[in-house]
């Protein structure tokens, strides 16, 4: 998906999203002027490391935390500073699967209650269409009639998330956040639910918010892709564009760094290696929060923080690329 | 490693250290072991340091106990292992305590530690599950290069079959308890013999594979090991399962020392 829908409305949209938290009397700067939009229809991927504030953004668009500055437009509203009862009919609209779907379910609860709450909740169908809405919802995500009388703990980790996916799909949402929803599962259990997903917005139309550190899983599922680094939006681009020529050295960084399974490919592989650790939230470097293990780093780098500017199908945080005239950074092999 | 909590035991089989039974040694020889000749790290290296002591102290104690050094020379050589493992100001951080660390240079110490006697062979359980992608990128090209620069052998265990293509020369499945599959990296990742490690290959999203089609999956769930299968414990998930596989296969040799735990190669068992 190319520029060809920047016409329409986006469904969701940050403009200049920051957040601190107060962490032990110090200020933790989880999100730094944070912007973007995801159009209908689409999957978005957000990708970046622990800490990197995926969460955190997760949480800000349902409003479950209050952005410190900058503004959300859900369907070209403007979303912030609404009030809890203004929101109600919009979280309806706005659904989230979570990363681990044993906590996220009440254990005390069937299978059919969980799936019936969020109807009653809404007030969306009478009690007979309820139990035929819980039904589809349940052969929608794969699961058996029977299973709507069981209880969370009755199932393995896959079925749950499916459980997950149906509760937020029972509402008929427009936008699904998924925070990192198959990382906790075996690795044999991961591309069944992907393709679930994948299979489930095709079908209903959804847009997505794919959040993920796996720059592979991300891939498989988005058409759109933004990496993050420290709270801050590195480079955004169509899927193909971005794993087929990634202009920001950290998005370099990372696809370099992931091992390939083939032992083949593995073998003469030269890989970015970056030197030095994530730095802390509480004292974030100055300038560009990556100068401190940016191979590319010049002075300007350390002094004055880059914005996110579009290149051609790209959108690219970085001042070596600016000076450069939108030129990918030079660390990938080839 | 013989270090089985006390309700597990060991319910058969030999492991052998360079030809010498290790299930028959005492504990207090396996007590020089461990350390001296096998060294172990984790996934998470919190387990395996002491929170009280400086990182500095707990290697140099390892190096009193298995090397006899002196408490100076020990103390020089902990810094010297600190260095080699690429932690900054290794003579400072010498002193600090393990949550002074991050998660990556806490991985780091503990190759220190668990190289500074120079160990035959090296475990390492999950040792980047817990790191972000660039910092397992470091551990492992610290990890490749100390087996290179020592020359011990390295059991890697984990569940990311990159991470198996980058280091390893040869591979062990395993599946339900059992060692499923077993041969050279090259040949398990070309010519998977188990349908099993077939079909894990054929499911994992790829950085380059075809995102127009659906992930290839494998059906069901893993079994629990309180409730494993009567036969191939694959079985109830396996797509080319047949009568004789509700009868538990052996491993069977496919060639070049490529052995499968499958009925499907009793044909080519070259034995
Ligand atoms: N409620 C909170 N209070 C204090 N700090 C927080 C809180 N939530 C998140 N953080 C901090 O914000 C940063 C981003 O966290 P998060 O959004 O969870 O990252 P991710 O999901 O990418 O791993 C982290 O440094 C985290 O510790
Ligand atoms: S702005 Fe400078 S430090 Fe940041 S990524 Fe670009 S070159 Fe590297
Ligand atoms: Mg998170």
């Amino acid at each position: 998906m190319g520029n060809e829908m920047r016409t329409t409305t986006p469904l969701l949209e940050l403009r200049e999203v920051t957040k601190q938290f107060v962490r032990s009397g110090l200020p933790v700067r989880a999100l730094e002027g944070v912007s973007f939009s995801i159009y209908p229809g689409e999957t978005l991927g957000l990708v970046g490391e622990s800490g990197s504030g995926k969460t955190t953004i997760a949480r800000t668009i349902l409003r479950l935390t209050e952005p410190s500055t900058g503004h959300i437009f859900f369907a070209g509203r403007d979303i912030t500073h609404l009030s809890q009862r203004a929101l109600r009919p919009l979280r309806r609209e706005m659904q989230l699967i979570f990363q681990d779907p044993y906590a996220s379910l009440n254990p005390r609860m069937t299978v059919e209650a969980i799936l019936a709450e969020p109807l009653i909740v809404h007030g969306i169908a009478s009690r007979s269409a309820r139990r035929e809405r819980i039904a589809e919802l349940l052969d929608l995500v794969g699961l058996a009639p029977e299973h709507a009388r069981r209880y969370p703990h009755e199932f393995s980790g896959g079925q749950r998330q499916r459980i997950g996916i149906a509760r937020a799909l029972s509402v008929h949402p427009r936008l699904l956040i998924a925070d990192e929803p198959v990382s906790a599962l075996d690795v044999s259990i991961q591309a069944q639910v992907l393709n679930l997903l994948r299979t489930l917005q095709e079908k209903l139309g959804l847009t997505l918010l794919f959040i993920a550190h796996d720059l592979a899983v991300v891939r498989h599922i988005s058409t759109r892709v933004a990496v993050m680094y420290l709270g801050a939006l590195c480079e955004v681009a169509a899927r193909d564009t971005l794993y087929g020529r990634p202009l920001h050295p950290y998005t370099q960084a990372l696809l370099s760094a992931i091992p390939y399974p083939d032992p083949v490919r593995e073998r003469g592989r030269r890989r970015i290696i970056l030197s030095g650790d994530i730095p802390s939230r509480v004292a974030p470097p100055s300038g560009c929060r990556f100068h401190t293990r940016c191979p590319l780093a010049f002075a300007r780098c350390a002094s004055e923080e880059p914005a996110l500017r579009s290149y051609a199908d790209h959108q690219v945080a970085c001042h070596w690329v600016q000076e450069h005239d939108g030129q990918p950074a030079p660390l990938l092999p080839g | 490693m013989r270090l089985l909590p006390p309700n597990a035991h060991m319910t058969g089989g030999e492991i052998l250290l360079a030809g010498e039974a290790l299930h028959r040694k005492s504990e207090r020889a396996m007590r020089e072991i461990r350390g001296a000749k096998i060294a172990m790290i984790f996934q998470d290296p919190m387990t395996a340091l002491n929170p009280v002591l400086s990182v500095g102290e707990q290697i140099a104690e390892v190096l009193r106990v298995h090397r006899g050094y002196s408490r100076s020379d020990a103390w020089q050589k902990a810094i010297e292992a600190l260095r080699l493992v690429d932690i900054p100001d290794a003579a400072k951080r010498a002193h600090d305590y393990p949550h002074h660390f991050s998660g990556g240079m806490r991985q780091r110490v503990l190759i220190a530690m668990a190289l500074a006697c120079e160990p035959d062979v090296l475990i390492a359980d999950e040792p980047t599950t817990a790191l972000d992608v660039t910092i397992q990128a470091q551990i492992l090209a610290l990890m490749q290069e100390m087996q290179a620069r020592l020359g011990m052998a390295l059991l890697i265990i984990t569940h990311d079959l990159g991470v198996v293509a980058q280091i390893c020369d040869e591979v062990l499945v395993m599946y339900g308890g059992a060692i499923v599959e077993y041969g050279r990296a090259e040949k398990i990742f070309s010519q998977p013999a188990m349908p099993y490690t077939h079909a894990l290959l054929a499911s994992l999203p790829r950085i380059d594979g075809n995102v127009h089609e659906l992930l290839a999956t494998i059906d069901g769930q893993p079994p629990r090991l309180s409730e494993l299968p009567s036969g191939c414990v694959f079985a109830p998930r396996c797509p080319q399962r047949f009568a004789r596989c509700a009868q538990r296969p052996p491993l069977f040799d496919v060639g070049e020392s490529h052995l499968s735990r499958c009925w499907l190669a009793a044909a080519s068992d070259g034995q």
